[in-house]
């Protein structure tokens, strides 16, 4: 185990490969690129679709950086840098970057999605807004696929010619909302609910204004709408002609800066472009609609590098990698959330490619903040084992994957039981993880003495056959002179909220 | 005349039962002694504990197209099975027929290992279900269901004949 946590180095077969696949998307790109733009469409700020458009230029990717990925559906992306290419950045950015060049810290790449059944590489263009300084990433630690567990910001996507597709807006590494503008005909007052995706629309008049004489007229033509979604995670985005506009004046728009604005393209050839659908961005989706909990699960993320300390822990025999799947906790894409799981405190399962985590809203009721960090911290570890299962971009970390796959032939009739002995491992990661969340945000401040937190670790690592026994694995990590029955009642303790509980009751 | 209908009747009757019961025989034959060892290898890692099975394989079941599903099946691989020998690969492409064509067939409890208690009782808490074991060149493909868990487990020949672990794809599932 100790051994097999050392990272090994990426193949160079597959780096060969992927240089050649890429070599194949360079080809087709200079092959197509001077079709590559929308039908009658101009290359105005405006048209009369009122969608916002930037203004055109060529692209010259960097095809020395790139990162390679699939989309959960299956098909290829290559996402080349456009470093060095005019970068576009909203102008509120200029407010959050006093004295500086907001285009030095956007990140601008063209992503070239394999289409499924035709040998060609559509591209769309991902524009990477950070909300301040201290959230500029380079390059290398950015993609659509993989967005830092810790980073606020907008992303937004446009077609190859510059015609807004879609906005994500991302708080500390949770998805907070999607954003796409319409034009709107009928009723302007219908907000759109599900149990998933909660969505509201505003709308504002677009019209142009008239000066003279010292005196303005604003005439109104149209409403444009611009229509927001949380919890739409999961959702495929496709791009809609007349998408775009934010209904302002080529002055007023928010997002027509640009360090260096090109000439406009002239208009080309009736192009074959077709803007691929694209999946939400991989992050993590906060449906929780518990207070308590959700507060708990936002320090939980917001701290996943501070989870990690080791200070005033020193004697704790913690080996390489035992932490790294707690400080990667955020970097993967989940959805979490309440509601009901037939008695159980949790459930995690895969929903649609997405692992999602539902929290029982009557143990949420009765736990404790401890009971209910501990409780996340276990299904995110579940939610990040899914992860290195499925998701084949992780396979140069094999050493997640070789445990779980050790533990996957040992339990055959169960992934539950797989995962549980997988966890085992992990017991004192979990245990360190706790200490610190209750030392930063819990009621009792990390002062349980750290052998409590050890032992709410084993929650949930039980026997299937008979939930009041531990599961061979983790019976080893039982610290001497402590014994189940005492594990098991601190545990209970905490689930009920009894008077027995340290933690302080959630609701 | 009425002697004779009845006496009709009866034969009838006496003849549905015997050649539908023997047809239903030859539904539900016997797996053979090759799919009893690919089962039973799917355990060879697994603790003592007695597993419950029911004592009949399961026909096609929808869930168990998730597998060609975009979600699980990606181009290097599925779960815990790496396409590493292209074999693999193309035997996961011959399955997708030969999952529909599933038959309904018995355990015998006598060929099986200890380990393993067969019920008749399929609402059993713990009982497994499992399909016929389906052979494709070197590789085997068995799906498992309880009340939890839908999985597919893949099994390989090795030279000396003996089945072996080659991995697992978990399809539907709850953890907690």
């Amino acid at each position: 185990m100790i051994t097999s946590c050392i990272q090994e180095p990426e193949s160079p077969k597959i780096e060969v490969s992927e240089n050649s696949q890429l070599m194949k998307v360079r080809e087709w790109f200079e092959e197509n690129k001077t079709n590559l733009r929308l039908p009658e469409r101009g290359s105005n700020f405006r048209t009369d679709a009122q969608e916002l458009i930037l203004p055109f230029f060529e692209k010259e990717p960097d095809w020395d950086n790139f990162h390679h990925y699939y989309f959960p559906d299956g098909r290829e992306v290559f996402e080349v840098s456009l470093e060095n290419a005019t970068k576009y950045f909203p102008k509120s950015m200029l407010d959050s970057f006093p004295n500086q060049n907001p285009a030095n810290f956007v990140i601008q790449n063209i992503m070239f999605i394999k289409h499924e059944t035709e040998n060609r590489f559509d591209p769309v263009i991902a524009r990477y807004f950070p909300e301040n300084e201290s959230q500029g990433k380079l390059f290398e630690s950015i993609s659509y696929n993989r967005l830092p567990y810790d980073w606020s910001g907008k992303l937004e996507i446009f077609t190859y010619d510059e015609h807004f597709f879609v906005g994500f807006e991302i708080k500390e590494g949770i998805f907070e909302r999607s954003y796409t503008y319409q034009e709107v005909n009928g009723d302007k007052k219908i907000n759109h609910y599900n149990k998933d995706v909660r969505c509201t629309t505003i709308y504002f008049p677009v019209g142009y204004q008239v000066c003279g004489g010292g005196q303005c007229h604003t005439t109104i033509e149209r409403m444009v709408g611009s229509t927001s979604c949380s919890g739409s995670s999961g959702s495929n985005f496709v791009y809609n002609q007349g998408s775009g506009s934010d209904g302002g004046s080529p002055s007023s728009t928010d997002a027509g800066g640009c360090s260096t604005c090109p000439i406009p393209a002239p208009t080309r050839d009736l192009p074959e472009y077709d803007p691929p659908t694209i999946p939400s961005p991989k992050t993590i989706i906060d449906n929780l609609t518990n207070e308590c909990a959700r507060n708990i699960f936002k320090e939980l993320s917001k701290g996943s590098r501070n989870l990690t300390d080791l200070t005033g822990l020193g004697g704790l025999d913690i080996f390489p990698g035992m932490l790294d799947l707690f400080e990667q906790s955020g970097k993967f894409d989940y959805r979490i959330q309440n509601g009901i799981t037939g008695g159980a405190n949790a459930i995690t399962n895969r929903i649609n490619g997405i692992n999602v985590i539902t929290l029982s809203n009557d143990y949420l009721q009765s736990a404790t903040s401890l009971s209910i960090a501990r409780t996340i911290i276990h299904e995110t570890v579940h939610a990040y084992l899914l992860e290195h299962t499925y998701d084949m971009n992780l396979r140069s970390n094999y050493s997640t994957f070789d445990l779980i796959e050790k533990y996957n032939e040992k339990y055959p009739k169960s992934i539950g039981d797989t995962h549980h002995a997988a966890m085992s491992h992990f017991i004192l990661g979990m245990a360190v993880s706790l200490y610190n969340w209750d030392k930063r945000f819990g009621y009792t401040g990390g002062n349980l003495g750290f052998d409590y937190y050890y032992k709410m670790a084993f929650g949930g690592l039980v026997r299937k056959d008979n939930p009041t026994l531990p599961i061979d694995e983790a019976k080893q990590f039982i610290s001497s002179g402590s014994g189940w029955t005492q594990i098991d009642r601190i545990l209970q303790n905490e689930a009920k909220g009894t008077n027995q509980a340290n933690g302080e009751k959630c609701n | 005349m009425v002697k004779s209908a009845i006496k009709i009747g009866l034969f009838s009757i006496l003849f549905f039962v015997f050649f539908v019961q023997k047809g239903n025989a030859q539904i539900t034959s016997e797996l053979s002694n090759e799919q009893h060892q690919i089962f039973t290898s799917i355990f060879n890692k697994s603790g003592d504990s007695p597993t419950c099975v029911y004592f009949q394989t399961f026909k096609y079941e929808s869930w168990m197209t998730l597998i060609w599903d975009k979600e699980f099946l990606k181009e290097d691989g599925i779960a815990f099975c790496v396409f590493d020998n292209p074999e693999l690969k193309e035997a996961f492409k011959v399955l997708r027929d030969r999952v529909k064509i599933l038959q309904i067939k018995t355990l015998n409890k006598s060929i099986l290992d200890t380990k393993f208690k067969l019920t008749r009782n399929s609402k059993k808490k713990r009982v497994l279900f499992v399909s016929e074991p389906v052979i494709i060149g070197e590789y085997a493909f068995q799906f498992l269901k309880s009340k939890t868990d839908k999985s597919l487990r893949v099994q390989k020949k090795d030279k000396e004949g003996n089945w072996n672990y080659e991995c697992g794809v978990p399809l539907l599932f709850e953890l907690h």
